[in-house]
């Protein structure tokens, strides 16, 4: 019986942690994040980033320019891990249509969700 | 630690869907008011390290282009009309080396002036026609000026765009008359639908039309009960039947045509656009073009469709009104709002698929190409983009433009090359800086060591429509340090 009390207080501990990080996440998802234009044209450390640059371009950029904020949230601002980004292009929570396996395969979505975790820490820097 | 991401999944879902919905829209022209004069700083404005940017003049009102003659000196167009229905002079201005200007020659109050080339002693200036339909101008560095072509279907939302010199030809874009094929009571508040009662898209050759009929209040009655029944590529408040023909001709809109640089009919080259704004001549001598995409607006809304850079290719279609590239906007649903409706019985024939996809509402417009490897960036696409106007174009979450990109026109990959150096996006009135404003073109010199940005001025979006302020637009020029 104590034992489920203490599961159920660090179940409620873990909650609101998590509501507090996704409320920051949040507030911070609607402004854009300065970045220094590049002078000289701007490599792809892997193939896979390359191609996740091109996937991105061709799909994401035009609500999220560069990952910024504009017709629809930032996603460079956020820390949100590979995964969830894998899942909020697949299922498209919101108002962002879900891309299914017939425009994009699983391989493509991975591609797209590394290129945007790339982006953040280029951007942070 | 498993059941944490129970958690972690509804709060991602809070953090997804509650943006757009819940906040207002935060377009970089929605400012309550705009006070004073307006500040010019070049420091204010980010470009890339080895850069740098200054002013070469200001003050000027609505200006849209710029060109050079075969000396190397600058000229600039004002374009004597603004959204907000503001009717100027146009006028072609030479820059002088201490940044004033003098005028060479005025037009009549027929603007939007979008667009200047210059070839073998003449300029070429597409004359938007707001009032009397869109002109080709042939104009010598005297003033002297004759239309090469005229009465072009520019009456509405979108005009006559852009010229350059190919060949012996004019090539120009003619912007569609309404949004996605309908027109509506949006077009009531650009002004032209009480002026122009009957005017309406005009396709390229002859469609047949699917029976989308969309009803509205009439605000061409006073009767407040009265109700418009309005059909795709027709006037206000006619009906159409399903598989109705509707008879295509040239001039046309939505589309890219020639004229011979002495003048003649106009040739069809391609069409399917929606707002061919900006045509630049690459180095091989393709021809590119920028095309204002679709807004969240009027009897058809579309949302979620981002500004595209097409190559040109003879008798090729692009896809208005029916896609966004090669997406059809059957596909394209916003949540909860279903999608629009397909207008063509029958396509033309397969769209053509896009270079690279711009930003949503980015307004992405003047386009020229960088061909000295001293500047940088040689063979790439330079694009001004004068940023949104919503919220009248839809919603946005934060401004969108108010910048210069680069296009790799291999890859469609798109990069910043200019912006305000201010941590949150948008023009210098949002921002309170000195820094851009609305970018509307971008011109290389003739030697292509100097990028001059053509800078509208502020144009802020008020509850009854724009508000464009007089004397507010600059030239800037960008040169890399040696």
């Amino acid at each position: 019986m104590e034992g489920d009390k203490t599961e159920m207080r660090k179940l409620k501990m873990g909650l609101i942690l998590v509501i507090l990080v996704f409320s920051g996440a949040r507030i911070s998802s609607c402004s854009t994040p300065k970045v220094m234009p590049k002078a000289e044209v701007v490599e792809m450390p892997t193939d896979d980033l390359r191609e996740g640059r091109n996937l991105f371009n061709s799909h994401c950029s035009s609500c999220h320019p560069a990952g910024k904020a504009g017709l629809a949230p930032g996603i460079i601002d956020k820390p949100l891990p590979e995964f969830l980004i894998r899942f909020q292009i697949r299922h498209g929570v919101g108002v962002m249509p879900a891309f299914d396996e017939e425009v994009l395969s699983d391989q493509e979505v991975e591609k797209i969700a590394e290129y945007l975790v790339y982006l953040r820490k280029e951007n942070r820097n | 630690m498993k059941r944490i991401f129970i958690y972690i999944f509804p709060a991602a879902v809070l953090v997804f869907s509650s943006c757009y919905r819940i906040l207002p829209s935060k377009g970089g022209g929605q400012i309550a008011k705009v006070s004073g004069e307006r500040i010019v700083e070049p420091a204010d404005i980010v470009v890339p390290p080895g850069y740098t940017i200054e002013v070469v003049a200001a003050k000027l009102t609505f200006p849209t282009a710029v060109a050079f003659d075969d000396t190397g000196t600058a000229y600039v167009v004002e374009s004597g009309y603004s959204y907000g229905e503001v009717f100027l002079e146009p006028r072609l201005l030479r820059i002088e080396e201490d940044g004033q200007v003098t005028t060479v020659f005025a037009g009549e109050k027929n603007g939007p002036w979008t667009g200047i080339t210059y070839h073998d002693g003449f300029f070429y200036i597409a004359e938007g026609g707001q009032l009397e339909g869109g002109k080709i101008l042939k104009v010598n560095k005297e003033g002297a000026a004759e239309s090469i072509i005229e009465n072009l279907p520019s009456r509405g939302d979108h005009h006559t765009n852009s010229p350059v010199v190919k060949d012996e030809y004019v090539y120009f874009g003619q912007g569609t008359a309404t949004n996605s094929g309908v027109v509506g009571n949006d077009n009531a508040a650009f002004g032209w639908l009480y002026r122009f009662r009957d005017f309406h898209d005009i396709p390229c050759e002859d469609i047949r039309v699917n029976a989308i009929n969309n009803e509205t209040e009439n605000v061409l009655t006073d009767d407040p009960n009265d109700l418009a029944v309005t059909g795709p590529f027709s006037p206000y408040n006619t009906k159409v039947e399903q598989n109705q023909v509707i008879q295509g001709g040239i001039p046309c809109n939505g589309a890219v045509m020639r004229v011979p640089l002495n003048g003649g009919d106009p040739e069809l080259v391609a069409w399917g656009f929606r707002n061919p704004f900006g045509l630049a001549l690459a180095a091989n001598g393709d021809i590119y073009v920028t095309d204002n995409s679709y807004d969240m607006r009027g009897s058809r809304p579309v949302w979620g469709t981002g500004d595209l850079l097409f190559k040109l290719e003879e008798n090729a279609w692009y896809g208005w009104p029916d896609y966004y590239g090669m997406l059809p906007l059957e596909k394209l649903e916003f949540p909860g709002e279903g999608s629009p409706k397909k207008i063509l019985a029958r396509d033309p024939r397969e769209p053509t698929p896009p270079v690279a996809h711009l930003g949503v509402h980015s307004s992405s417009n003047g386009i020229h190409f960088s061909t000295n490897a001293d500047f940088g960036f040689e063979g790439q696409a330079f694009i001004a983009q004068f940023g949104d106007m919503a919220p009248n174009v839809g919603k946005v979450m934060a401004p969108v433009g108010y910048r210069v990109v680069r296009v790799a026109t291999d890859s469609g990959i798109i990069e910043d090359f200019a912006g305000n150096t201010a941590k949150e996006n948008g023009p210098a009135s949002l921002l309170k800086t000195g820094g851009l404003e609305r970018p509307i073109a971008v011109q290389f010199n003739p030697e292509g060591d100097e990028l001059y940005i053509v800078d509208f001025g502020i144009l802020s979006m008020g509850e009854k429509g724009p508000n464009p302020v007089k004397e507010s637009g600059v030239i800037w020029k960008v040169t890399k340090q040696k």
